[in-house]
C-alpha cells in the first residue's frame, strides 16, 4: 500500500513506457497527420494499447493511479488525445460489450484504433445525431473507427464504423486529433452493452481524470525543455536562468504542475467527481501557463513553426476546452472540505 | 493507493481525543486554552511524534502525524497555532541534528513535555529574506559571552521562556561560517520586548531587544559557526508540518464563501469553483508531501514543501479577496470576511516570502543557476 508516491515496480514500468515513448513519439508528428498515427500504431504495438484491460481480457490490469502516471507520460509526448480514447476509454467500452465473441472480435483490433463520436468539449455520449456533423470529436487519427454509443430504453448500443465511413475535417492546422467528423452509412456494428448511462458518465468521468494527467505530462514537458533552454541561453554576457525575472516564470509553472499532479494523484485514489474536476480544472490551468511560459522564454524562436512550443500551446488550447469547464467549475464548488482527510502511510503499515 | 486510514491513524486520533477530553474546560479558545492542550498533550506523549525514538519521539512518520493534526484542527486547536509549535517542530529537529548530547538531555524532555514557551530570533530590521545578513552578534570580549542586536516579528515573545537566536559569532568568518544558535532566556538581564502591532490591530510578534544579555557558552546550540545549517534545518522543517490544517481551516471559510455568493452572479460562482480545485491542490500537495518524507524521498519532499507554501498563501488571498467582495453584494453582514482578507496578506511574507520560495523552487527544485 502506497500514498500518492509509486513503488519500484511501478516506478520501472512507467520509466520503461517513458523510454519507449521517447523514441516513438516525436513532438514533429503532429505537423503530419499521417505520422501522427503511424507513430501511435507502433507505440500501441509495443502493448502500451491493453495495459488498462483487466487480466481475464489479457490486459496489464494497471490500477488507476499508474494508469495516470502512464497518461503522464503519453502526455510529455504529446498524445493527449489517443491516450485517453485507445488505452482508457475504448478497452474499458469494449470489455464491457455483452457478447463475449463480440467483445473478442473488438478488442483483437488491437493495435487498431478507434474514437468516440461525442462532442469532447461537452462530452455529453447521448448528444450526437447520426447523419450530422459532430464537431470537436477527440482522438481522431487517420484509419481509426468511429464509435458511437446509442441509449435505447433498456440497454446502451455500442455502435463502431469502418475506419473509410467518415469525413473529417480537423481544427487547427496540427493533427491533434480533434475535429468535425461526419459518418456515412450505417455502422458495421451494432452490439450490446453491459452498461448503464450512469456508468458511462462515470467512465467519462475517469476519462476526465486520465486527460488531466496527459495534460499535466504536456505542462511537465514544457517546463523542462524551458529550463533546459534557459540554463544554456546567454544574453548580457549571462545565462537568461540567472535572471530573477525568468526564474520566477518557471518557479510558477513548477507550482501549478506540482499541485495539478498531486491533485490528479488524490483524485485517483477518491475518485469523488469534485477531486477529478479539481484535477481537470488545474491541469488544464498548468499546462495553459507552461505551454504559454515555454513560448516566451524561448523569445522569438518559440513562437516559430520549427520549434514544438506551438505544438504545447496548442496542445493546452484543446485540452482547456474539453470536459465541459463550466460543468468543472460547479463540480468542484462540491469539494468536501469538511469530510476527514487520511491517507495510509506506506508500504507495510 | 489507498486514501483509508490506518490502525495506526485511528489509534492516535482515539489518544487525541483522550488527552484532550483532560484540558481544563474554558470561556473561548485563549492562549492559556491552548498551553492547556499543549501540556495535555505532552503527558499524553503526543507532541513531537514524528521525533526519533532516541530523542523521546515516537519515529512516526508525517502521514501520522497529520491525522493527529486533523484530530486537532476538528477541536479548534490547529498545530499552527499551538504555543509549542516553534520548540516542538522547529527547534526540536536542529538539536536533533546539530545539538551537542547534552543540549538534547537538557532540552529535549522539556520540549516534549511543553515546559516552556519558546520564541523564534532569527528575522531582524536589516535582516528579513536576506537571514545570512543577521546583524545581532555574540562575542566574547574577556567578560564572557555577550549577545547584543534587536530581533524583531517574534511570535509570542511577550509571553516567552525561552528564545532561540540566531546571531554573528564570528564576525571575522565568511558568510554562512559566521553564526551561531544561541539559547537565551527570556528573563535574563538586558532582554527587553516590545510590542508591534499589525496591520490587522493584533499584537502577535514583538520585537526583541538584547542588551549585553550574558549567555551561557553551552547555550550555542551545537558548534559554533555552525548557527546557519542549525537555521536552514528549522527553516525546512517549518515548511513540512501542520499543512494539512490549512485545508480544512481554508474549507471552513469556503463553505461561507459559497453562502455569501449571490445566486445569479455566474462570474463569481465559475471563481468559486476555481477556488475550490486550488483549496483541493493544497490537501494534495500536503498529503504528497507528507508520502514523499515518509518513503525517504526528502529533497523531493523539501522542494514541494516550498512550493506548497506558494500555492497555499496565494490561494488564500485570493480566497479571501473573493470573499470580501460577495459579502459586499450580500445581506450576511460584514464581518466575516475583513479581518481575513488583511490577515491573508501576511502569509506571502512570513515563514520565507513568495520571492525567495520562487527563487528556491527554481534553484534547488529546477536547477536553474544561482546568483549572488
Amino acid at each position: 500500500m502506497v500514498s500518492l508516491t509509486y513503488d519500484a515496480d511501478e516506478q520501472s514500468l512507467l520509466d520503461e513506457a517513458r523510454r519507449q515513448a521517447a523514441g516513438i513519439l516525436p513532438w514533429d508528428r503532429l505537423k503530419d497527420s499521417r505520422e501522427t498515427a503511424d507513430a501511435w500504431a507502433k507505440f500501441a504495438a509495443h502493448g502500451w494499447q491493453a495495459v488498462y484491460l483487466p487480466e481475464g481480457l489479457d490486459g496489464g490490469a494497471l490500477s488507476l493511479p499508474v494508469l495516470l502516471g502512464l497518461a503522464r507520460v503519453a502526455g510529455e509526448r504529446l498524445a493527449v488525445e489517443e491516450f485517453v480514447g485507445n488505452v482508457f476509454l475504448m478497452p474499458t467500452l469494449a470489455s464491457r460489450l455483452k457478447d463475449p465473441a463480440a467483445r473478442a472480435r473488438v478488442l483483437a483490433a488491437d493495435p487498431g484504433t478507434s474514437f468516440l463520436l461525442a462532442d469532447g468539449r461537452t462530452q455529453d455520449p447521448t448528444a450526437p445525431e447520426p447523419d450530422a456533423d459532430c464537431r470537436w470529436v477527440c482522438g481522431v487519427l487517420e484509419g481509426a473507427r468511429p464509435v458511437r454509443v446509442v441509449p435505447s430504453t433498456d440497454a446502451l448500443t455500442f455502435q463502431m464504423w469502418a475506419p473509410d465511413a467518415y469525413t473529417y475535417e480537423p481544427l487547427g492546422d496540427v493533427a491533434l486529433g480533434v475535429g468535425t467528423v461526419h459518418v456515412t452509412g450505417a455502422p458495421d456494428d451494432a452490439l450490446e452493452l453491459d452498461l448503464t448511462i450512469e456508468e458511462l458518465r462515470g467512465l467519462l468521468r475517469t476519462a476526465q481524470l486520465v486527460h488531466a494527467a496527459a495534460l499535466v505530462g504536456a505542462a511537465a514537458e514544457a517546463l523542462r525543455v524551458s529550463v533546459e533552454y534557459v540554463s544554456v541561453r546567454e544574453q548580457f554576457g549571462r545565462r537568461i536562468g540567472e535572471f530573477q525575472a525568468v526564474k520566477h516564470i518557471l518557479a510558477d509553472v513548477a507550482t501549478h504542475n506540482e499541485a495539478a499532479w498531486a491533485t490528479c494523484l488524490y483524485a485517483g485514489c477518491s475518485e469523488a467527481p469534485a477531486d477529478i474536476a479539481a484535477a481537470h480544472i488545474l491541469a488544464a490551468d498548468a499546462v495553459r501557463g507552461a505551454s504559454a511560459a515555454m513560448v516566451q522564454v524561448h523569445g522569438g524562436m518559440g513562437f516559430t513553426w520549427e520549434h514544438p512550443s506551438h505544438l504545447f500551446l496548442k496542445t493546452a488550447m484543446v485540452g482547456a476546452r474539453r470536459f465541459d469547464p463550466d460543468r468543472q467549475l460547479a463540480d468542484a464548488r462540491e469539494l468536501d472540505v469538511t469530510s476527514e482527510v487520511t491517507v495510509a502511510a506506506q508500504e507495510g503499515r | 493507493m489507498d486514501l483509508e486510514q490506518t490502525a495506526v491513524q485511528r489509534e492516535l486520533r482515539q489518544e487525541v481525543r483522550a488527552a484532550l477530553a483532560t484540558v481544563p474546560a474554558s470561556d473561548g479558545i485563549t492562549f492559556q486554552t491552548r498551553r492547556d492542550v499543549d501540556t495535555a498533550l505532552g503527558r499524553a506523549g503526543l507532541l513531537g511524534v514524528t521525533w526519533p525514538r532516541e530523542f523521546g519521539g515516537r519515529g512516526l512518520g508525517l502521514l501520522d502525524a497529520l491525522a493527529i493534526e486533523q484530530e486537532l484542527v476538528n477541536a479548534g486547536f490547529p498545530v499552527t497555532m499551538q504555543p509549542s509549535r516553534f520548540a516542538v517542530n522547529l527547534l526540536g529537529p536542529g538539536l536533533h541534528r546539530h545539538g551537542s548530547d547534552a543540549q538534547r538531555r537538557e532540552w529535549l524532555p522539556r520540549i516534549l513535555r511543553a515546559d516552556d514557551i519558546w520564541c523564534q530570533g532569527f528575522s531582524e530590521p536589516d535582516a528579513g529574506s536576506d537571514l545570512a545578513s543577521v546583524r545581532t552578534t555574540a562575542v566574547d570580549r574577556g567578560d564572557g559571552l555577550r549577545l547584543n542586536g534587536r530581533k524583531i516579528w517574534t511570535t509570542q515573545a511577550q509571553l516567552a521562556d525561552r528564545c532561540f537566536v540566531l546571531a554573528k559569532t564570528d564576525p571575522d568568518a565568511p558568510r554562512y561560517r559566521n553564526l551561531s544558535m544561541l539559547i537565551v532566556d527570556m528573563r535574563d538581564p538586558g532582554v527587553s520586548v516590545s510590542p508591534i502591532i499589525q496591520a490587522t490591530g493584533d499584537n502577535e510578534f514583538n520585537e526583541v531587544t538584547f542588551d549585553d544579555v550574558a549567555v551561557d557558552p553551552r547555550n550555542v546550540v551545537g558548534e559554533p559557526g555552525n548557527g546557519w545549517q542549525v537555521a536552514i534545518t528549522t527553516l525546512s522543517a517549518e515548511r513540512t508540518y501542520g499543512q494539512l490544517s490549512r485545508f480544512t481551516k481554508f474549507g471552513r471559510e469556503f463553505q461561507h464563501l459559497l453562502d455569501d455568493l449571490d445566486p445569479t452572479d455566474e462570474t463569481a460562482h465559475r471563481e468559486a469553483g476555481h477556488l475550490a480545485a486550488r483549496l483541493a491542490g493544497i490537501r494534495a500537495l500536503a498529503l504528497r508531501t507528507a508520502a514523499l518524507e515518509d518513503s525517504g524521498r526528502r529533497e523531493e519532499a523539501a522542494g514541494l514543501a516550498s512550493i506548497l507554501k506558494l500555492w497555499w498563501s496565494e490561494t488564500h488571498q485570493d480566497l479571501t479577496s473573493a470573499g470580501w467582495a460577495a459579502e459586499a453584494r450580500s445581506d450576511n453582514g460584514d464581518s466575516y470576511w475583513w479581518w481575513r482578507a488583511i490577515e491573508s496578506r501576511s502569509e506571502t511574507i512570513a515563514a520565507g516570502t513568495s520571492q525567495i520560495q520562487r527563487n528556491i523552487i527554481a534553484e534547488r527544485g529546477l536547477g536553474l543557476p544561482r546568483v549572488r
